[in-house]
This record gives C-alpha cells, sequence and structure tokens, in this order.
C-alpha cells in the first residue's frame, strides 16, 4: 500500500532514527526557512448539544527543533488542542499540517486509518503516568510503539534497546513497569515515543505525577531527546516551571490563544 | 517495512496475551472459567444424548417423558453456562480495554485493535475449551454411574462424539470472540476516555 506521507529508505535503522548516531537523511532539522514542522490554523473544536467550543479559533505553529508549552487553567482547551494537533480528535474547522519526510500532511483531510498510521509513524506521545503497559517489561513497552508499525517483536526489541539506554535505562529494560520508579517509568514513555523516530512529540502534562527533581531529570531526557535532536515538541503543563525551560508558551483562556 | 496486517495482530497478541506477573489472572480466570464451561457443556449434552439415544429396557414406557425433561434440563443448564461463558470472556475487559486504548493512542488503527482482541479472546477461549474437552474426559466415568432403568448409565454412553466435541469447543470461542469484540467500541473511538476513566463529552 503506497504510503500518503511517509517515505521509508532502505539500509536506515529499522525505525528510521538512531538516538545516539548522526541524523539520517529523513531526520526533521530543515533549514531556517523550513515550514514549520507543526502548524495549526484557525483550529474550532465543539462538544456536547450545545456546541460548548473548546476550541475557538486556536492558531499554534512550532518549528522543527522547537519546544512550545501550552498552559491554561482547566477546562482552556489546551488538552482538546494537544489531542485535535496529535489527529486524535477531529477538528471541526481549521487546518492542521505536519511535516513529514515525505511532505506536508494535512491532518483534518486525513481518513482515520491514515490520522492513526500519522500517530504511529511520524508522531510521538508522552502522557501523564504514561499509560504504559504495566504487565509488559520496559523494553517491550518500547517495543511494541515498533510492533505496530509491523515489525516483528525481535527487531522492535533491538530497536527500543538503544533509546532505554540513551536514556539513562541501561540495563533496565527486562523490568515490568511496576518495578521501575515514576520517572524511571516516564522515561521509558519518552523512548516509546521516540523510537519510531517521529518530528513531533506531543506530551501531555509529562511530569505531573512526579516531584521537582525527578521532574527535572524527565524534563532534560525530554528535551534532550526532542529538541536536542531537532524534533518539535508541544508540552501540555500546569507547571510554570516546565513552560520556563521551552522557548515558548502559548496561553489558552475558554479556548483562544490568550496572549 | 511491511505495514500493520494480520501477522502484526497476532504480533501484538501474543505479546500482551502472554500470562505473567500480577496480570496473570486476568488470563488463568478466564481460562478456567472457559474449561468449566465447556466440560458442563459436553457433559450435559452427553447425558442428554444417551437418554435420547436409549436402547436399553423402558418396562415403565417413560422413555418420552424422560426425554422431556432431558431437553428442559439442557435448556435450564445452557442459558446460565451460557452467561458465565460470557462472564469469562468480560472477566479481563477493563485490563484489556486499558491496554487496546494506549494501543489506539500509539497509532493502531480500529481494525488492528479489533484482530488483536479477536486473536486474544479465540485463544484463551480455544484453550480452555480443550482443557474442558479433559476435563469431560475425567467426568465422564464419573457421571456414567448414575443409574437408569436399574443399570449404570456407562462412560461410554455419555460420550457425546467428535462432533459435539468439535462443536461445543466452536461454540465457545465464537461466544470469547463475539463477547470480546462488542464493546470495543468506545475504545476505538474514545481511546482517551478509556484510559482517562472517563465517558467523554459527545463530539459534534
Amino acid at each position: 500500500m503506497p504510503h500518503p506521507f511517509v517515505e521509508h529508505r532502505s539500509g536506515q535503522h529499522p525505525t528510521g532514527r538512531h538516538p545516539t548516531g548522526s541524523p539520517g537523511p529523513a531526520e526533521p532539522g530543515p533549514p531556517r526557512a523550513a515550514p514549520p514542522a507543526l502548524l495549526g490554523r484557525g483550529l474550532v473544536k465543539s462538544y456536547g448539544d450545545q456546541g460548548v467550543r473548546a476550541l475557538d479559533g486556536v492558531d499554534v505553529a512550532v518549528a522543527a527543533g522547537e519546544a512550545v508549552a501550552v498552559m491554561g487553567a482547566s477546562g482552556s482547551g489546551k488538552t482538546t488542542l494537544l489531542h485535535c494537533l496529535a489527529g486524535i480528535l477531529p477538528v471541526d474547522a481549521g487546518e492542521v499540517v505536519v511535516q513529514t519526510a515525505a511532505g506536508p500532511a494535512h491532518v483534518e483531510r486525513l481518513s482515520e486509518d491514515e490520522r492513526s498510521r500519522l500517530r504511529r509513524e511520524a508522531l510521538g506521545f508522552v502522557f501523564q503516568q504514561g499509560m504504559l503497559v504495566p504487565e509488559l517489561t520496559a523494553c517491550e513497552n518500547v517495543a511494541l510503539a515498533v510492533m505496530l508499525t509491523g515489525a516483528p517483536r525481535r527487531r522492535a526489541e533491538q530497536a527500543a534497546a538503544p533509546w532505554l539506554d540513551a536514556l539513562g535505562l541501561a540495563g533496565l529494560g527486562a523490568r515490568r513497569i511496576g518495578e521501575l520508579s515514576g520517572g524511571q517509568a516516564q522515561r521509558v514513555a519518552i523512548a516509546r515515543a521516540l523510537v519510531t523516530g517521529p518530528a513531533v512529540v506531543f506530551a501531555d502534562e509529562p511530569t505531573g505525577a512526579l516531584d521537582s527533581r525527578t521532574s527535572d531529570v524527565v524534563l532534560d531526557a525530554l528535551l534532550g531527546a526532542t529538541t536536542g535532536t531537532g524534533r518539535a515538541l508541544v508540552v501540555v503543563t500546569h507547571d510554570p516551571r516546565v513552560a520556563a525551560r521551552c522557548a515558548r508558551t502559548v496561553h489558552l483562556a475558554d479556548g483562544r490563544v490568550a496572549r | 517495512m511491511s505495514g500493520p496486517g494480520p501477522l502484526t495482530a497476532l504480533r501484538v497478541a501474543a505479546l500482551l496475551g502472554r500470562p505473567r506477573g500480577t496480570g496473570a489472572g486476568a488470563v488463568v480466570l478466564p481460562l478456567v472459567a472457559f474449561a468449566v464451561v465447556t466440560a458442563l457443556v459436553l457433559v450435559t449434552t452427553g447425558g442428554a444424548l444417551a437418554l435420547w439415544a436409549w436402547d436399553g429396557p423402558d418396562p415403565e414406557g417413560l422413555q418420552p417423558v424422560y426425554q422431556g425433561l432431558t431437553a428442559v434440563a439442557v435448556v435450564l443448564l445452557l442459558v446460565p453456562l451460557g452467561t458465565l461463558g460470557g462472564s469469562a470472556a468480560r472477566l479481563s475487559a477493563r485490563r484489556r480495554d486499558d491496554r487496546l486504548a494506549t494501543l489506539r493512542l500509539l497509532g493502531a488503527t480500529g481494525s488492528l485493535v479489533r484482530a488483536v482482541t479477536v486473536a486474544e479472546s479465540a485463544a484463551v477461549a480455544g484453550v480452555g475449551a480443550l482443557l474442558g474437552v479433559l476435563l469431560a474426559l475425567a467426568l465422564l466415568p464419573l457421571a456414567g454411574l448414575i443409574p437408569f432403568h436399574g443399570e449404570a448409565l456407562g462412560a461410554g454412553r455419555l460420550w457425546p462424539g467428535l462432533g459435539a466435541v468439535a462443536g461445543v469447543v466452536a461454540g465457545v470461542v465464537l461466544l470469547a470472540v463475539v463477547s470480546g469484540v462488542v464493546g470495543l467500541q468506545r475504545v476505538v473511538v474514545s481511546p482517551l476516555g478509556v484510559r482517562a476513566r472517563q465517558t467523554p463529552p459527545r463530539q459534534r
């Protein structure tokens, strides 16, 4: 089946990227004049019979290698914005464009299956408390994301191992999630988000359940593995300390960009 | 790299479905339930077929009455056993839904999630049903001691035959697969709600 937006090159790392290797030809990090890695324009999203607008004409652009924090009070629409940008929720109006290796992908025009494919091959996710599978080991959790692209388990685990090493989890790959600390588990979630070589990584309160010291460690790992390798990062957070580590902050209020 | 398909579904189901650690109970309990249901259905069916095919002495001429009572007994037993089978299939639904919602968020298509469910449900029910056949074989000699018209029925008379055994095993697997797939819609449409334990607001 022809791929609608991502091309694969022979001889690449199984996932197309390698955490410690030099960026390949498909690595994000275009020249300065390049279009944003992620663009949302005029985004509108409503819920319920009353048509309550969670997003009301939001514009946001994130360049490759840039980290943008999204802040706002509960119910301001920040999580809805993240889910719409990531293709998890369809927008009612507006456009979302993700720059992939094969060119721009207009998310709002993609079918449900195509959006799923975009998520597993061009986007990465770090959710609050990881959303890891507790019965699986750290390595298997990371490998799972690669297996969804069609790779056999052994190759997926081979792709996962260097990411665990790069995130300071060397030797912990065989441990189940319940045997890891909160910070270690969240770094497993970061490895899972990055193992498929996404151009854009979304993080929803990635340090929400962690103490401040562990938050710093996890945030260092997240920023190093994303913006540090030319990927765009969108972080939804309540924590001003997290926002301060990002290049820009988008403040949402009542579904609109406040400033 | 090949795209995800049935092979991917089997690989993912094999990884997720392996019983281990604290999650083992979620696999073992349905396995036991399916085994018990299969064994009881086979023994019940075998008993009914034995009485319907009875060619021994019938001095009181009550054979038609026995056949009618047998039919009623089979219905009365099969309905709760079917419910038990359905419950066994749903026993691990909560845990399964969490994992499948995670897969959806990571980019698994709805069809892949359904295929993983079918593979996992069929595997658990299939193994459970085969264990149930062994359990039924162990129970038949005991059930064969039940006297009928003054003589023991005998285990041989209660054996329902390979065709009936295959039908019961297939029925149990089908019940598990249908029960597993029904209720997946929420996982497919709203994986975030499943993971966050929320009923999401209706989308316009």
